[in-house]
């Protein structure tokens, strides 16, 4: 080996050493700025397998012995559920059908068709993408009472079928990039719109409609305000609110210590179960 | 094939909006028609009610804290996430996940990991010597601690943060290096230009979901203790569903409203002095 070779070698390790060191380092950090994301949803999942004299025993144990799988089936059992369950699946697969369905025909619109104020309309879409909600709710409340569709799934339904200007937005962008040619081609064939649309464009969608369709899904099971606002009672409850309702019931029950600790654990089942 | 949209900002956007400028003069208890009563509402706002100054101050103070801590520490996360460091794509999973949980059953699982007596959070204080205070039953704590539990979601930040990172162009870094750039430099003059646009979309981001906080004030705290977390829009649903004060709530709605188109349009004038576009 050259002395010149030597220097540079060593240069080299001396550079991935420190290297070593600043990885090292980014690792730590990413571990320890994950421990307030974990820890919270382990403690959730250990309280939830607790028996009731467990769950304030100090310090907290982080394994529960015995683990307890039958608070999850009394949870279930202490409110409905069940019922809570087949009610946010049903508020949640309607939607979503007509979200990614609907916005993807209007995106179609807005790609691909001529028509007049046509960009003037896609502009005012977009703008009330970035317009706040909270503009709109109580009138659309008000409209929704008037028709008698309080305490009833429509008002979370209905509103789905007609797009959400955000799905139109990301879908008519990805119709963009997708190349005349096929249209162009099918027309020959003597397809009309509709038929291309639905043979060609809908399946090179794939990828962007699975997108809007999880979008959807979370925004839909995880949803609150709509729920609460218009489904009063028991049976049309979702999971969401099932849980608030179960949580505050709990809270209120004379608010005793000793009577929300043992069911603290069946809380954290219920909320391991939405 | 527009139309079902047409139809749809006719009937959930463009109508509503004319509605609720109109209901916003008016005193309407659902069961009665609607009485007009002028500038009342409006009045009322700006002077009498002592809730509305309340609910804007927390809402404001809310933001405050947690903009500033999203956008920084989602730019912090992204950075890391964005070192060539094995694993990241598990960190990456960490900490999105909570993001996709329900928001009701993380603010039901924080209010108590947040309790004072058996709580986490003071478990791990207590570890290293330190009392934690009473949290959400504190009315100097309450309000940080829904900033603290927010910061679940920073989830979202992160991942918009991590895109930006990914395509600021390599050469600039190995240029900036071939110029004997260090860190510091490096992160003034090229990354953060770069990121700029991203790093304006995380704060009006940020801003909207700061001021139209809801769920979670109202299943952890529902405004308590005292009014330490009366949000702005906690309150303006408690007008509406809780008081029947649809004219009143209408009117603050609009307020709100009014805010954030403000702030929006204003962020967008300003954004031309610092955001980076090519």
């Amino acid at each position: 080996m050259t002395a010149k070779s030597m220097t540079t070698a060593s240069w080299g390790s001396a550079r991935q050493l420190r290297n070593a060191l600043q990885r090292g380092a980014v690792l730590l950090l990413l571990i320890l700025f994950s421990g307030p994301f974990i820890l919270p949803l382990f403690w959730l999942l250990s309280t939830a397998l607790k028996a009731p004299e467990q769950v304030y025993v100090y310090p907290p144990q982080w394994i529960p012995n015995p683990i307890r799988l039958e608070n999850f089936r009394e949870a279930w059992t202490a409110a409905p559920f069940g019922r809570y369950l087949v009610n946010t699946i049903i508020t949640t697969a309607l939607p979503l059908i007509g979200e990614v369905f609907v916005s993807a025909c209007v995106a179609y619109s807005f790609a691909r068709t001529r028509w007049p104020g046509r960009d003037l309309a896609f502009s005012l879409c977009v703008a009330t993408m970035l317009m706040p909600w909270v503009a709109t709710f109580i009138p659309v409340f008000l409209l929704f009472k008037t028709l008698g569709w309080v305490n009833t799934f429509l008002p979370l339904i209905v509103p789905s079928y007609f797009g959400i200007p955000f799905y139109i937005f990301l879908l008519r962008q990805f119709m963009l990039t997708l190349p005349h040619e096929l249209e162009d081609a099918a027309r020959m064939d003597g397809a009309n719109t509709f038929q291309i649309f639905g043979r060609i464009i809908l399946p090179l969608l794939g990828p962007s409609l699975a997108t809007v369709a999880i979008f959807s899904f979370m925004n839909h099971w995880n949803s609150f305000m709509g729920p609460m606002i218009y489904l009063h009672s028991q049976k049309l409850k979702t999971l969401s609110l099932g849980l608030a309702t179960f949580e505050s019931a709990m809270m209120g029950t004379g608010g005793s210590y000793a009577l929300v600790s043992s069911r603290l654990h069946l809380l954290m089942a219920a909320a391991v179960w939405s | 094939m527009a139309l079902p949209w047409l139809i749809g900002f006719l009937l959930f956007t463009a109508g509503p909006i004319t509605a609720a400028l109109l209901l916003g003069f008016t005193e309407w208890d659902i069961i009665s028609p609607p009485k007009f009563v002028g500038l009342e509402n409006w009045v009322s706002i700006f002077t009498e009610d002592e809730l509305f100054r309340k609910s804007a101050v927390v809402t404001l103070t809310y933001a405050a804290m947690a903009v500033p801590l999203h956008v920084i520490l989602g730019f912090v996360l992204a950075s890391l996430l964005n070192s060539k460091v094995p694993g990241t794509n598990t960190f990456r999973a960490i900490y999105y996940l909570p993001t996709v949980l329900p928001l009701v059953a993380t603010a039901v699982l924080w209010s108590w990991v947040l309790n004072p007596e058996f709580g986490l959070v003071n478990y791990m204080l207590s570890l290293i010597g330190v009392q934690g205070p009473g949290w959400l039953t504190d009315e100097n704590w309450s309000l940080p601690s829904i900033v603290l539990m927010n910061l679940n979601f920073i989830g979202i930040t992160v991942v918009i943060m991590l895109a930006g990172l990914q395509r600021v162009p390599q050469e600039m870094y190995e240029a900036a290096q071939l110029d004997g750039a260090n860190r510091r430099q490096i992160l003034r003059y090229v990354t953060i230009p770069f990121m700029s646009p991203v790093i304006f979309f995380t704060i009006i981001l940020n801003l909207n979901n700061s001021f139209q906080t809801f769920t979670q004030a109202y299943v952890m705290t529902n405004g308590g203790p005292g009014t330490s977390t009366l949000f702005y829009m906690l309150y303006l649903f408690n007008n509406a569903f809780r008081y029947f004060k649809m004219g009143y709530a209408n009117a603050l709605a609009l307020v709100l409203f009014l805010t954030i188109i403000t702030i929006t349009i204003t962020q967008f004038r300003l954004s031309r002095l610092w955001v980076y576009s090519d």
